[in-house]
């Protein structure tokens, strides 16, 4: 498994304000297809607030959808970097129960790779493919 | 597979889903009718088709959010036709029916994490 997490991350990581409603968290999620987004409180990276945590930190606890999402967010965040082996990004998820991780380039957050990245249909190099040793064609 | 799957009446709500996938650590609920499966919702419906869409997750019954045209398997399945029908279908989770009803569920957690050793 040689392929880097740069090869498979989102690029371009959509953050939301810390005082952005529940809501519109989910909507953005919706809008981009995408299960997590970055929480950031004035201009600095708070955390990271994904789809299920919307819904086991709001909906089960019956917070309404126009509660700040920010208290939502998980903050001491693993990150990885862009050049890591993906084998690197997969023993982290394993190590921190995660399903998800921000990607740090030169210093900044240049991306998130998350368990499905693993799996993406046309890659090769995916966990996936390597474990079911299919072979397209 | 985890198991055993948390199954729900289509007539439960959202809430009571979200709640369920709580304290069973759970991303998945099976809608059922009679010990059959009915429908499938995960922690991402509830986002997407509940809060996105300003819905009262309270009075959202889990029969109008859920994923009824479901790929499934047998416990006798193998891992390779579980990883195929992920692309496929591109999906996240398949329910695991032994003669009718629900017994389990694969994740792509359980595929990529716990099996597979780079």
């Amino acid at each position: 498994m040689n392929a880097k997490v740069r090869d498979v991350m989102t690029p371009g990581p959509i953050g939301v304000d810390y005082y952005r409603s529940i809501g519109d968290a989910a909507r953005i999620m919706r809008d981009w297809g995408i299960g997590a987004v970055l929480v950031v409180n004035d201009q600095v990276l708070h955390g990271l607030v994904t789809d299920r945590d919307l819904v086991v930190r709001a909906v089960a606890e019956s917070r309404g959808p126009d509660e700040p999402v920010g208290p939502l967010s998980s903050g001491d965040l693993t990150a990885v970097n862009a050049d890591d082996d993906m084998a690197v990004a997969v023993r982290l998820m394993r190590e921190h129960a995660v399903h998800r991780l921000p990607v740090i380039e030169d210093g900044e957050v240049a991306g998130v790779v998350s368990l499905g990245d693993l799996a993406l249909p046309d890659d090769p190099a995916s966990v996936l493919a390597e474990l079911g040793q299919t072979h397209p064609g | 597979m985890s198991a055993p799957p948390v199954c729900m009446a289509a007539t439960e709500s959202a809430s009571a889903a979200a709640k369920a996938m709580k304290d069973r650590g759970t991303g998945t609920v099976l809608v059922v009718a009679g010990g059959r499966l009915d429908g499938l919702v995960t922690d991402r419906d509830i986002t997407i088709r509940v809060l996105a869409e300003n819905r009262d997750p309270l009075t959202t019954r889990l029969g109008d959010i859920c994923t009824t045209d479901l790929a499934v398997l047998s416990p006798d399945d193998d891992v390779q036709k579980a990883i195929r029908l992920v692309r496929e279908r591109a999906v996240r989770r398949l329910p695991v029916i032994a003669d009718g009803v629900p017994v389990g569920v694969v994740s792509i957690g359980d595929l990529a994490l716990d099996e597979s050793e780079p």
